[in-house]
């Protein structure tokens, strides 16, 4: 029975990863586009944090090379920039698993913004132009979403 | 372990091509996300076209018409003027100017990267899509194609800071390097302040570099600043294709002609 729930569990967050792929994914115009949060990260994050049993560096790793084949650009850069982020929360799992949602949420914000320095430096060394202010748009956007996204996967995990 | 994987992928892939197939292979494999995250959005389209009234489509069909009917007059002059053109041509010794086949493409998906202003179409290798094409809107160049995989295909836009097209005015056959700057304008490169360029002027694809068809317009220019200091004035140029909300393109194949001279 257990076996079953805990099964049940790795199905939900994968569909949550693809989700989230999806989300990345979606097409947005102009300036929105700058704000969209980093919803794969925040599934990683979740996943790490709370799942490590199933979810590991591995799983980040891979999860970063998709992205790389659906955005397009260098082959490698976020599967590199989530895979340091999965390495960290691997990490302080141990102290972030009883810490406070909004002490979750600056995590995040940290995790966001060093994927984005991260991608972008790979992209800039790769010819393309940057505008460092970026890193943080979606690093605010990906912290507030954060404690609903908490909530709402603990719901969805728990029941 | 995995970390370092990951950066030998990125020298790799930045300073070689050993990656392509590899690549090529999981770019097919993603596809379906594409597709999956577009969905909600023609879906969207199709509701909105099915649930259409009687009185709408028959006042748009009228609209259709008479516009149809203004086009074939301004066409009928355009004939008369190509032929004037070619004859005109002819006694110049002039290469003619051939019409270019074009194909439509549907958008399908736009590059997740804010800063990367690449979209994805769907028409590949299957269509004879290749590397190099020119991607056309209604109202003027839009962009090459860059990868080319079986169903699908990626389009680098003119806006993109890793491109630049050769333009000329079209008031004064004044030529120009126009390379985008990343925010969604171009930028003329190397113009001094004693050239005759206007704020207002229409810059069109002047074909040199046998990569996009000549006379297609790029974009007016916008603004034009001078400091004194520079050497060079700065012109700002706005596309003239609404670059971000187009859902249906053009892809221009050149004619047979054209290929044999530029010898590809």
């Amino acid at each position: 029975m257990r076996r079953r729930k805990q099964s049940q569990g790795r199905g939900l967050l994968f569909v949550a990863l693809l989700t989230a792929l999806v989300l990345q994914l979606w097409p947005l115009f102009g300036g929105v586009a700058l704000w969209r949060p980093q919803f794969v990260l925040l599934v990683l994050t979740f996943a790490l944090i709370y799942r490590p049993d199933y979810y590991g560096i591995a799983t980040a790793w891979a999860a970063g090379l998709v992205m790389d084949a659906v955005t397009g650009g260098v082959f490698g850069r976020y599967a590199l920039a989530l895979g340091i982020c999965a390495y960290l929360l691997h990490l302080f799992r141990q102290r972030l698993l009883h810490a406070h949602v909004w002490h979750q949420s600056g995590l995040v914000f940290l995790l966001v913004a060093m994927t984005q320095l991260v991608v972008m430096s790979i992209n800039t060394s790769a010819g393309s132009g940057t505008s460092w202010t970026l890193v943080w748009y979606p690093a605010i956007t990906s912290a507030l979403l954060w404690p609903l996204f908490y909530t709402l996967m603990m719901r969805l995990t728990r029941r | 372990m995995l970390g370092l994987l990951a950066l030998v992928l990125v020298f790799v892939d930045s300073y070689t091509t050993w990656l392509k197939p590899a690549r090529n292979y999981l770019e097919e494999v993603v596809y379906p996300l594409h597709w999956l995250a577009d969905l909600p959005g023609r879906m969207a389209e199709w509701g909105e076209e099915s649930t259409l009234s009687r009185a709408d489509l028959t006042s748009e069909n009228h609209q259709l018409k008479a516009q149809l009917l203004v086009l074939r007059a301004s066409q009928q002059r355009m004939s008369g003027l190509e032929a004037e053109n070619i004859r005109l041509r002819s006694l110049l010794n002039a290469t003619e100017m051939v019409k270019d086949r074009v194909q439509v493409a549907e958008l399908i998906g736009i590059s997740p990267d804010p800063l990367s202003h690449t979209f994805t179409i769907n028409r590949g290798s299957a269509d004879d899509v290749f590397v190099g094409q020119a991607v056309l809107g209604a109202d003027g160049l839009m962009g090459q194609v860059v990868d080319v995989f079986s169903g699908h295909s990626r389009v680098l836009l003119i806006t993109d800071s890793r491109h630049a097209l050769p333009v000329q005015v079209r008031r004064n056959g004044l030529r120009a390097i126009a390379e985008g700057i990343g925010d969604g304008n171009l930028k003329l490169r190397y113009i001094s302040p004693t050239m005759d360029i206007a704020e207002g002027d229409l810059l069109e694809s002047s074909g040199l570099g046998d990569r996009y068809p000549a006379g297609y317009p790029v974009g007016t220019v916008e603004r034009i600043e001078h400091d004194p200091g520079q050497a060079f004035v700065e012109v700002i140029v706005a596309p003239s294709e609404p670059l971000n909300r187009r859902r249906t393109v053009l892809l221009v194949f050149p004619s047979e002609e054209q290929l044999g001279s530029s010898g590809k």
